[in-house]
């Protein structure tokens, strides 16, 4: 039977993490009878996600932007943007709110594998502990990391742990102000050729971001001749349960709760064509506009 | 498998009532039936051939109910809690959408916590009712041995009237709460009575080649888009059809504050409301009527969902069709989209 009523976990510690985006860490209140399954590194995938409930506000689900440690401390990168999350925005360490899971499936297994991780805006963190672990397995992964402006290029920690582990390319749309120096985030197609010339053909391609950032990614790489059934990406929609009860989260005939978040591009295209779930590509591939329509972007 | 025979129905009704709380569809002022408690010794007639306005969904799956508490640090799960019951006298196709419910939420605990406690006694139909097309979509009119625990089917008529009924049973929990009560065995000669009553009943059933058609065109994807968007100017977005619907299964949660507490309630819910896929962004992938519209009929005739279910979602009750202020009910709908 599944158990739909969350655990007591405590809020350890937040930061401010990009433009209305924090930090979180979260760890489970009791662990007298060993770690709860969310909180678990044993049992918990990259790619996977958890229930966050904020008493009085509903619940709502956020990926494990970083494994579970054996302290069960957990990690999630998350926006303020409705009610909700506004909530978990006013909270402060040591504050009790709840979780359950770990929910869905999580990225394949490739290591071994020269993967190229693309991610825009907050959809760097669902890629996040997958970078990780292709880190530890010792698979080199590449990573391109594109944000609207320099305020939007969250996980700094993350990202400075990775330059020195992996090769990190990052860019910005709105190049003109940035300090730093980037890549011109609006010009994808060419940033793809470029670290194809840089870093020769990749195995697998994984993406995570705005819906409209993903498929542009999807259309240039599989145009480039990368493999559909070698492309990943993760799918996001309205959760009311994770568990494959509530309805919400439907794409034809599959619950993206269950049957994702992760999907394979040519599967996730065969569902696309049951029900027409994503829309043709953009002709004009505008990261700044797709951006600003999704909630990780 | 024990068959009896059984002169009055409430006989049954009165004695199940003994050790449970026995609901049955209950006619009230204005005609409609609804389910209703009743009392061991309580005298309301017995009416066969009746499609309740309501199915028996909601003693299932309520309307509105509470998943847990939150005093502040810990979430205390919140079961439903009550001894035995039997619904009875539910015709097939509301048992067909209990057993497809019942794999739906097979592990959900609130679902099964009242239905681990349920026993079904159904009845055979013996003649088509308003609206209803269960023969078309494998659903009725007679009852399927697996989906009740009970099953009465009636005795042949002498001049119209009944002479009393057979009482099948199809479980072991139905074996075991009848053992005890005075019943005559049957004779062998039910059996083919009840098919020659099947065919009957089926004969009597309107023409079905839009439903047919309908099915057919969905599953071909046949139907454009403009098609589905123009059905769905005529949705009020009232969810009466999701409420009705029998298989419906999908739900909002909500919390609400209760002293000092704090309660997650879940509640139904219908993709056919505007807002039932819009993400906290904004984004909504379900935005246009048409969309909606055809995610429900799909939901209910595509065969994607007969690979995971076993059958089609929909049990052909008619209720939809009944219930829509708009002009998108199932018989509507299918007619419109047969044609088109
Ligand atoms: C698999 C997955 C992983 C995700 N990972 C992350 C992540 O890592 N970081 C991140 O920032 N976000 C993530 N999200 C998105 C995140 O779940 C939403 O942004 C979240 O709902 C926050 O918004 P809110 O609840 O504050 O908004 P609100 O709109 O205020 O929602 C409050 C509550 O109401 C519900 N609700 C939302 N819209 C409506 C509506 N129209 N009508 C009624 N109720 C509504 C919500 O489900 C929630 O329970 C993820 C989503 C999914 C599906
Ligand atoms: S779709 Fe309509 S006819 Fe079919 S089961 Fe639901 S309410 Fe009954
Ligand atoms: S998706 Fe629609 S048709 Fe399917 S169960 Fe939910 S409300 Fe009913
Ligand atoms: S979130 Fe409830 S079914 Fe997927």
């Amino acid at each position: 039977m599944l158990d739909l009523t969350p655990q007591s976990i405590r809020l350890v510690e937040r930061y401010e993490d990009g433009t209305d985006i924090d930090h979180f860490t979260f760890e489970p209140v009791d662990k007298s009878k060993g770690l709860p399954e969310f909180a678990d590194p044993a049992k918990v995938e990259p790619g996977q996600f958890f229930m966050l409930s904020i008493p009085g506000y509903g619940e709502a689900a956020f990926t494990y932007a970083g494994m579970p440690d054996d302290q069960g401390r957990f990690i999630a990168l998350i926006r303020r943007i409705g009610s909700l999350t506004e909530a978990l925005f006013q909270m402060k360490a040591g504050d009790t709110l709840g979780a359950r899971g770990p929910f869905g499936k999580g990225w394949p297994d490739l290591n071994g594998n020269k993967v190229l991780v693309i991610a825009g805006g907050c959809g760097l963190a669902p890629v996040a502990a997958k970078i990780d672990a292709l880190i530890a397995a010792g698979s080199d992964p590449v990573v391109y990391f594109s944000a609207r402006n320099e305020a939007m290029l969250v996980m700094r920690e993350e990202r400075s742990r990775w330059h020195k582990q992996c090769k990190v390319y990052e860019a910005v749309d709105d190049i003109d102000s940035a300090k730093g120096s980037y890549m011109h985030g609006r010009k994808l197609p060419d940033n793809l050729k470029q670290i194809e010339a840089e870093q020769g053909k990749f195995d697998h391609i994984i993406t995570c971001g705005p819906e409209g950032m993903m498929e542009a990614v999807c259309r240039i790489v599989t145009e480039a001749g990368h493999p559909a059934d070698h492309l990943w990406l993760s799918l996001e929609r309205r959760m009311h349960c994770g568990v494959g009860l509530c309805g919400h989260c439907y794409v034809a005939n599959h619950l993206v709760c269950e049957d994702g978040p992760t999907y394979r591009w040519d599967q996730l295209g065969e569902l696309v064509v049951k029900e027409r779930a994503i829309k043709p590509p953009a002709e004009q591939v505008d990261m700044a506009v797709n951006a600003g329509s999704c909630c990780r972007g | 498998m024990n068959v009896y025979e059984l002169d009055r129905i409430e006989h049954l009704r009165d004695w199940l009532a003994l050790s449970h709380q026995v609901y049955q569809a209950v006619e009230n002022d204005l005609g409609n039936c609804n389910w209703q408690p009743i009392e061991h010794g309580e005298v309301v007639k017995f009416k066969p051939n009746v499609r309740p306005l309501v199915s028996p969904k909601s003693l299932f799956f309520s309307e509105q109910e509470n998943m847990f508490v939150f005093d502040g640090e810990k979430f205390r799960e919140t079961l439903p809690e009550h001894g035995p019951r039997v619904i009875f006298g539910v015709s097939a196709c509301d048992l067909t959408a209990i057993s497809y419910q019942d794999k739906h939420f097979r592990k959900d605990p609130y679902y099964q916590a009242r239905r681990q406690q349920t026993l079904l006694v159904g009845i055979d139909c013996t003649k088509p009712c308003d609206g209803g097309f269960c023969r078309s979509v494998d659903a009725g009119p007679h009852v399927k041995d697996e989906i009740a625990d009970l099953i009465l089917t009636p005795m042949p008529s002498i001049g119209g009237e009944n002479t009393g009924w057979w009482l099948i049973c199809s479980s072991d929990a139905g074996r075991a709460a009848v053992s005890g009560m005075d019943l005559r065995r049957a004779d062998s000669s039910w059996s083919s009575w009840r098919e020659m009553n099947r065919r009957h009943t089926e004969a009597e059933f309107k023409s079905d080649v839009h439903i047919i058609n309908g099915i057919q065109r969905i599953n071909a994807r046949a139907v454009p888009d403009e098609l589905w968007e123009r059905l769905a100017h005529q949705c009020i977005s009232c969810s009466g059809c999701s409420q009705l619907c029998p298989t419906c299964s999908c739900y909002a949660t909500r919390d609400v504050a209760e002293d000092t507490n704090m309660v997650r309630q879940r509640v139904w819910d219908s993709c056919l409301m505007v807002g039932f896929q819009k993400e906290a962004s904004g984004a909504n992938p379900a935005a246009e009527a048409g969309r909606r519209m055809y995610r429900y009929w799909y939901h209910k005739f595509s065969e994607d969902y007969v690979a995971q279910m076993g059958r089609y979602g929909c049990v052909g009750c008619g209720r939809c069709e009944s219930t829509c202020p708009g002009s998108v009910g199932v018989h509507s709908i299918m007619e419109k989209i047969s044609n088109a």
